[in-house]
């Protein structure tokens, strides 16, 4: 595992290099008149402490364990026993391992540059572990431009030129290319894009934020090709269809082929109307799909919802997730919110989920297939102070959670926000033995400094326990988060006012 | 006597006033010239004011030795000596006595006399009362309106506050009509009678007046025809005055302006720079339209953002993002797009999950001691956000969590037999899996060169297709092409 992160962690400082020389150059040709007639940004430094207990598996002899109802246990924990007949496995935790991480983000628009309506953009990300004993995900990796695009935005036209990406009922897509976006009629719109996509979630190029990251991935860049087509029949109502797929550059496959419709409507009176699905051509599957039917409830009480869900994962064809044939679930909620009693917000809901057929022989007790999911809330404000709390118990498949999140927010003064939380939740895994209980809280502060600065800091710390887990003695996790916000510039929008 | 007869009479009374006032500081400290008391040896008015009837002012008055031909101290007894005063035409009435005659012999009215309007009606001859008897004038000039200051052809008597020599103070220290009190004199009242009696206007105003609010000034008619001031005429400063009109207070002003924006609806009180205040980038033509700031006098109404009423709705966190979808452009027109990206973005740092507990993060404070839980709920897909390999699996790598192969036992310890059950659940939650499997641990059984050969492919695993697409990772669990 050493080996594997340090090459990880070289090739990742050499793909950072020419990306950041990349920024550089870009900050560095923009003529300095024209960033200076107007850019607005933001740079936020967040340093986080972070406590964990990882686990390690390890080996009993067979001799040292106990069979309490035929089941091997060690310590009053089952364990495993291997083909052997003489050694047995479990997972036992270690010591509490810790880390600081940091994240540096830099994120600006500037615009004068003598075309009008054009546009940069650049949000660029630094992370660095500080100190500790683990890794924090993707902190090794030190450098991502997020995005970097110059923009033109008319009134009917729309282009966007270099590292971007649509936000859609796709997903996220990115991509280093070009988004053409026009809405020639007040009841069309239609957009085109392309480029050379970019891996989900990583804000690189697939062949280099997933080289060597796992068997079977191509190393391969792909490109990205979409479209999308947004009628308005009438005014309230909208739909909109989108295609897009991404090939492999040597063009040997592809790694997606996807599809979706949005319609959102007021149906003409005060219901709306919500409703998405997205269809996967290259499994010949739906995936994703919702309707929210939304109302108001009359004389101002607040807001009823009813939804309608499925849900199916989506995976690339670059993975061999996505041939397993996935089960989907479907979901009815409903959830109301009323505001009658202001300054309290109240709101509760109810779900109830039913999982398709697997399709696969179950061998012994079958695996639940439902779940239901309850939650009851409410905010409430007083002056200075505002109060939150909700509780929510979430049954069925995979694991079992019970929570109740309580907060208070007091604002003595208009630039200063302290806050305490506390949360108590049950969880348990379906799959594992033993519940988890975790009880904690916090403090925090939120403080609005001159010249525009920002500062969050917090700690909180949980106290977890574990229930019929005889292994897992309870410890205390420690967290604590500081963001600094420094902007810069001035705002477009704002003309520098609050 | 009634309220119009006390009106009129107190309106009389300020005007006589006015006009001793100005014969007093006109004629400095001397006494008025006992007219009466000479009656029977001048009989005629031109005998000593010779000039008047022709406008010549060197004529206007006697010569001051005429009087001592009587008043030599001997026959009569002498008086101080005396000095014509300076010859004007009265202030602020635009007069002048042969243009007067003029017109009244136009007008079929003959030569007036001087009694006419010097003496007052049954006076006897030389009862000459201060220089003007106000009831002469208004016999022929009156009006119906109990005052004079509303309602009458001003331009009659005044000339434009333009040509005033009273000066720029004066002229700032008129009174108000009453009208002008009027609620919405300023909003609706002000403009028609502009329209309809400019003249009225520039009795006290200069185009100055005018200019000084109305961004369009230059376009508009009626403020071409109020007269401007010369240089010499030393104004106040004007401020602006801008009132909302009606239309302004509808709930729904600020969603529904743009289809009424145009230069005649807003171009009275707004300039494009009001207009920026709100809308950034690329303006709408209506915006375009109008005239820059620094282009006109008027400074234009300045604009305070605030937010839509829809922006208090207290759903709009749940509706921001279909109305979002539907008028993209009426959002940019206030935020810029980063401000999107604030929130829309899993990786920023600065938001919150909906009424979620305040983190420093997208996900709530406590999150990662409960996530596996949202993991399996599956509400939101974390893959759209965050890789699986990249993310996921290298965290719980780090905390044990990952799989070290299809054999690795010990995890999910409430189940004895998992390799025989797993199936089920895997299908249901297949992300959460690969969260800690890599695809190779499947591929130790689910391939056709693995241990079990256990094909993963559901009944409508459609083969040919998957090839089509991408036949490339067939080949990670075939051999062989596997449709033949």
């Amino acid at each position: 595992l050493t080996r594997f992160n340090v090459e990880r962690r070289a090739a990742r400082t050499w793909r950072a290099a020419p990306l950041l020389s990349l920024t550089l150059v870009v900050l560095g040709i923009l003529p300095a008149p024209a960033l200076g007639q107007g850019a607005r940004g933001t740079a936020t430094t967040t340093v986080r402490y972070i406590s964990l207990r990882p686990i390690a598996l390890d080996t009993v002899p067979r001799s040292e364990t106990v069979d309490v109802d035929g089941v091997p246990t060690f310590e009053g924990q089952p364990v495993t026993c291997l083909a052997d007949g003489s050694t047995c496995v479990l997972y036992r935790p270690l010591d509490v391992a810790h880390g600081v991480v940091a994240t540096q983000d830099v994120s600006a628009t500037a615009w004068g540059l003598g075309l009008e309506g054009l546009s940069a953009t650049l949000l660029v990300r630094g992370r660095a572990d500080l100190d500790g004993d683990f890794v924090w995900p993707r902190s090794d990796d030190h450098f991502d431009a997020v995005l970097a695009y110059a923009q033109l935005q008319r009134s009917h036209y729309r282009i966007r030129a270099g590292r971007q990406r649509t936000l859609s009922g796709l997903g996220f897509s990115g991509f280093d290319g070009l988004d053409i976006a026009v809405d020639p009629l007040d009841w069309l719109r239609a957009e085109a894009y392309g480029g050379r996509s970019l891996a989900r979630g990583l804000s690189e190029p697939r062949n280099e934020a997933l080289r060597g990251i796992e068997d079977f991935i191509l190393d391969q860049d792909a490109y990205l090709f979409g479209g999308f087509v947004s009628l308005r029949p009438r005014p309230g109502t909208e739909v909109g269809v989108r295609y897009q797929r991404e090939i492999f550059a040597d063009r040997i496959g592809l790694v997606s082929e996807r599809g979706s419709v949005d319609l959102r409507s007021d149906l003409g009176g005060p219901v709306r109307l919500d409703a998405a699905v997205d269809y996967d051509f290259a499994f010949a599957r739906l995936g994703k799909a919702h309707l929210t039917l939304r109302s108001a409830l009359p004389g101002d009480w607040g807001l009823v919802e009813v939804t309608g869900r499925r849900y199916l994962p989506y995976f690339e064809l670059s993975t061999i997730w996505g041939f397993f044939s996935p089960a989907a679930y479907h979901e009815v909620e409903a959830r109301a919110t009323v505001v009658r009693w202001a300054p309290l917000t109240a709101w509760a809901s109810a779900g109830w989920r039913k999982y398709g057929d697997p399709e696969i022989a179950v061998f012994g007790p079958s695996i639940t297939d439902e779940s239901q999911r309850y939650s009851v809330g409410g905010r409430l404000q007083a002056g200075s102070v505002t109060a939150f709390g909700e509780y929510r118990i979430e049954t069925g498949f995979g694991a079992y959670l019970s929570s109740g999140d309580v907060e208070v927010r007091w604002t003595p003064v208009r630039r200063l926000t302290l806050l305490a939380r506390g949360a108590a939740f049950q969880q348990i895994a379906q799959f594992r033995i033993g519940e988890q209980v975790v009880l904690g809280g916090g403090l925090g502060l939120d403080a609005r400094l001159p010249a525009g600065l920002r500062l969050r800091a917090g700690a909180d710390l949980y106290r977890q326990a574990y229930e019929n887990r005889p292994s897992q003695a309870d410890w205390d996790q420690l967290r604590a988060y500081s963001i600094l916000s420094i902007p810069f510039g001035e705002d477009p929008g704002m003309r520098g006012r609050p | 006597m009634s309220r119009r007869g006390w009106s009129i009479a107190a309106t009389f009374a300020a005007l006589s006033a006015i006009l001793l006032i100005a014969v007093v500081a006109r004629g400095g400290q001397e006494e008025p010239f006992p007219h009466e008391r000479h009656a029977g040896l001048f009989p005629l008015c031109t005998g000593c004011h010779e000039g008047v009837p022709t406008g010549d002012t060197t004529e206007f008055y006697p010569e001051p030795g005429l009087c001592v031909g009587c008043h030599d101290g001997v026959q009569v007894d002498s008086v101080p000596a005396w000095t014509p005063p300076p010859v004007s035409e009265p202030e602020p009435i635009e007069f002048t006595h042969p243009a007067h005659r003029a017109a009244t012999v136009a007008a079929g009215d003959g030569e007036l006399d001087c009694a006419a309007c010097h003496i007052a009606e049954g006076g006897g001859t030389m009862a000459v009362q201060g220089e003007l008897v106000l009831d002469q004038c208004l016999a022929c000039h009156g009006h119906p309106a109990e005052s004079h200051l509303v309602d009458a052809s001003c331009a009659t008597c005044h000339p434009p506050a333009a040509e005033t020599r009273m000066g720029g103070e004066w002229l700032a220290g008129l009174p108000y009509p009453e009208d002008h009190a009027l609620g919405d004199f300023l909003s609706e009242i002000h403009g028609e009678l502009a329209g309809a009696q400019p003249q009225r206007c520039a009795t006290c105003h200069t185009q100055e007046r005018c200019v000084s609010c109305h961004v369009d000034a230059g376009d508009v008619g009626e403020i071409a025809a109020i007269p401007a001031a010369p240089p010499s005429l030393d104004l106040p400063r004007f401020s602006a005055h801008y009132t909302a009109p009606p239309s302004h207070a509808a709930p729904d002003f600020l969603e529904a302006h743009g289809q009424e924006a145009s230069v005649a609806a807003c171009a009275t009180c707004h300039t494009q720079d009001d207009c920026a205040t709100c809308h950034l980038g690329d303006a709408p033509e209506a915006v375009a339209a109008l005239p820059r700031a620094t282009d006109v006098m008027a400074p234009g109404v300045l604009l305070s953002r605030r937010a839509p009423s829809s922006h208090t709705s207290a759903f709009f966190t749940e509706e921001h993002g279909a109305m979002a979808a539907a008028e993209p452009t009426a959002c940019t027109s206030c935020h810029a797009r980063t401000m999107c990206t604030d929130c829309h973005d899993a990786a920023a740092i600065d938001v919150a999950l909906p009424g979620a507990l305040a983190g420093p993060g997208f996900h709530p404070a406590d999150y990662m001691a409960r996530h596996s839980a949202e993991a399996y709920g599956r509400r939101l897909e974390c893959s759209s956000c965050h890789d699986v390999a990249a993310f996921c699996r290298d965290c719980h790598r780090e905390a044990g969590f990952r799989a070290a192969g299809r054999l690795d036992p010990g995890f999910h310890d409430a189940e004895p037999v998992w390799l025989l059950r797993h199936g089920d659940p895997a299908r249901k939650a297949l992300e959460s899996c690969a969260t800690c499997h890599e695809q190779s641990d499947c591929v130790q059984c689910h391939s056709t060169v693995g241990s079990f050969r256990v094909s993963p492919h559901g009944r409508d695993f459609d083969a040919r297709r998957a090839w089509d697409k991408n036949p490339a990772i067939c080949f990670a669990c075939h051999l062989e092409s596997p449709i033949g």
